[in-house]
């Protein structure tokens, strides 16, 4: 059963949606009829994504990391669709590359500088711009890619622990100021979900660490990734009138991984 | 776009349906294309909210049940299943709530509170996942509070159920997720029901209490039943496939907030380095 929630008349952006869970949720909104921006830094395979949404979708490149191609991406969705209703801010540094897989002792400066760049700041950019346009309109929703790695720290990749624990954070300051103007803002923190990346290193059939696949998973009480169209059903909620009255929330879309695991002792 | 309903011939059993938000869930899972089994302790209370939903072409039944008492459970599952044959939701929403200085909190009065909060909601999720095991699939939302974010004074044997309701959708979401039954909870923050219209009306005055309540709120609002049946909804729903032991709140941002927005002027320290 597929959400039926209509975005007619909509606008969204979604930054970092070239591939992987960005990709599926520009889909879904396009699928339920917004008017959708696809941004990302990999130019070609967003303006292939682009061309896939059909009329109602167009690509505009965008570093989240500079603030002025933040302000230059909602002014082009303003200027091509005339408003923003949704700003789905999913734009996210690589999380661990195996050669960053390491302790905090040897953690690089470059790289964790450059994940705060990317998630925290570029998060906070989008944003800043966005909710300058939603004001005026006195509507919108921002929606917030977290993780769980945010919720429960995770061992070997501190950049991105600390990035997403800001994130949330984040949201939550952001829907305090934006509440009473009329704009909600939420997050998600999905689990493991099967992405292009994902399936490199755990899911595909060459994963690189497909040895760790099952490890991984006996960590999830449902015992499986999630998929990325399972993270944009969330979102699809949380910016739909449906959750009208949620705001500040970080909805954990993880099969129960960060409640509890069921490993045999 | 066709409006495709989203419990489309589920069989939804919800507690506490007579009144307030239970009797919203039950009507808004209705339109949804829900079978809705209505339970309420008093039938005077939950056969018309089921018979209004029948008249207006939805499905339900209604069925007398204190989900404190054991053998009425028994009986809620033993006539759901009797008659659709299936359970593919239960909202455990039945709650029972007072204000009282804990110094005056009687035995009676914490038996009273857990066994309807916390023990009724234990006992219709044991015998509906009996049924669930059966089908080999099945999803409970259970409601609980804002109060399992920060509490309220006076308000200990509720706040203590409602925190065991979160430790137990969490257990029961890593116990059965292999078997294909999700357990989240849905937390309300403050949503206008006639609870709230007692509060108002036995204050001095109204304005000053809901001037109150809106200034813990980002929204500056009450929440509606219909937001918190929503919420609820997308739970039940195969939409949230990969959600279990999840809490959900539907607050307007209250549990975001530390404190109430300023109600002083800080202009004399303003561009002052400290």
């Amino acid at each position: 059963m597929s959400c039926d929630i209509s975005f007619e008349g909509k606008v969204a952006v979604v930054t970092g949606s070239a591939q992987g869970i960005g990709k599926a949720i520009a889909s879904a909104y396009a699928k339920h009829g917004a008017r959708i921006v696809i941004s990302d830094v990999q130019c070609d395979k967003g303006k292939a994504v682009a061309n896939e949404l059909g009329a109602g979708a167009f690509f505009h490149a965008c570093d989240v990391s500079k603030p002025d191609q933040a302000l230059s991406l909602v002014n082009a969705a303003v200027e091509q669709f005339g408003r923003l209703d949704v700003l789905v801010n999913n734009a996210a540094r690589n999380p661990a590359k195996p050669e960053e897989r390491v302790t905090v002792d040897e953690y690089p400066e470059d790289i964790f500088a450059n994940v705060i760049d990317v998630d925290v700041n570029g998060t906070f950019y989008c944003s800043k711009t966005a909710a300058r346009q939603m004001i005026k309109q006195g509507s919108g929703s921002i929606i917030n890619i977290a993780s769980i790695a945010g919720v429960v720290a995770l061992r070997l990749q501190i950049a991105h622990v600390t990035a997403k624990a800001a994130i949330i954070r984040m949201t939550e300051a952001m829907a305090l100021e934006l509440g009473p103007r009329g704009i909600r803002v939420n997050a998600i923190s999905p689990g493991s979900t099967v992405t292009e990346h994902t399936r490199e290193i755990f899911y595909g059939e060459d994963a690189r660490f497909k040895e760790f696949r099952e490890r991984l998973l006996s960590f999830v009480p449902q015992g499986r990734p999630g998929e990325a169209g399972e993270i944009a059903q969330a979102a699809l909620f949380l910016s739909s009138d449906l959750a009208a009255y949620i705001n500040g929330h970080n909805l954990v879309v993880d099969g129960g991984w960060s409640c509890g695991h069921i490993r045999d002792f | 776009m066709g409006k495709a309903l989203r419990l489309e011939d589920k069989v939804a059993i919800v507690t506490g349906s007579g009144a307030g938000i239970g009797k919203v869930i039950a009507q808004v899972f209705a339109k949804e294309g829900a079978k809705v089994v209505g339970a309420s302790r008093r039938a005077v209370n939950g056969q018309p909210v089921i018979d209004a939903i029948v008249a207006d072409g939805g499905e339900g039944i209604f069925i007398q049940c204190d989900v404190s008492v054991e053998s009425d459970v028994r009986n809620m599952i033993a006539k759901t299943i009797e008659t659709y044959g299936r359970i593919d939701v239960l909202v455990n929403n039945a709650g029972v709530n007072f204000m009282k200085n804990f110094e005056d909190v009687e035995p009676e009065d914490w038996d009273r509170v857990v066994n309807v909060d916390l023990r009724g909601t234990y006992l219709c999720s044991r015998y509906a996942t009996l049924e669930m095991l059966k089908m080999g699939s099945g999803s409970v939302v259970n409601i609980s509070t804002v109060h399992v974010h920060a509490c309220l004074p006076t308000a200990g044997p509720y706040d203590a159920a409602k925190w065991g309701i979160v430790g137990l959708t969490k257990s029961l979401a890593v116990e059965f997720a292999s078997r294909n039954i999700r357990f989240n909870v849905v937390s309300p923050g403050t949503i206008a029901t006639q609870i709230l219209d007692d509060v108002i009306a036995a204050a001095p005055s109204a304005d000053d209490v809901l001037n109150w309540l809106n200034s813990n709120i980002p929204m500056e609002r009450p929440g509606t039943c219909e937001e918190v049946a929503n919420a609820c909804v997308f739970l039940a729903s195969d939409d949230a496939s990969y959600i279990t032991g999840a809490n959900l709140y539907v607050d307007g941002g209250m549990t975001s907030l530390l404190l109430s927005k300023q109600r002083f002027e800080l202009g004399a320290l303003e561009g002052k380095e400290r």
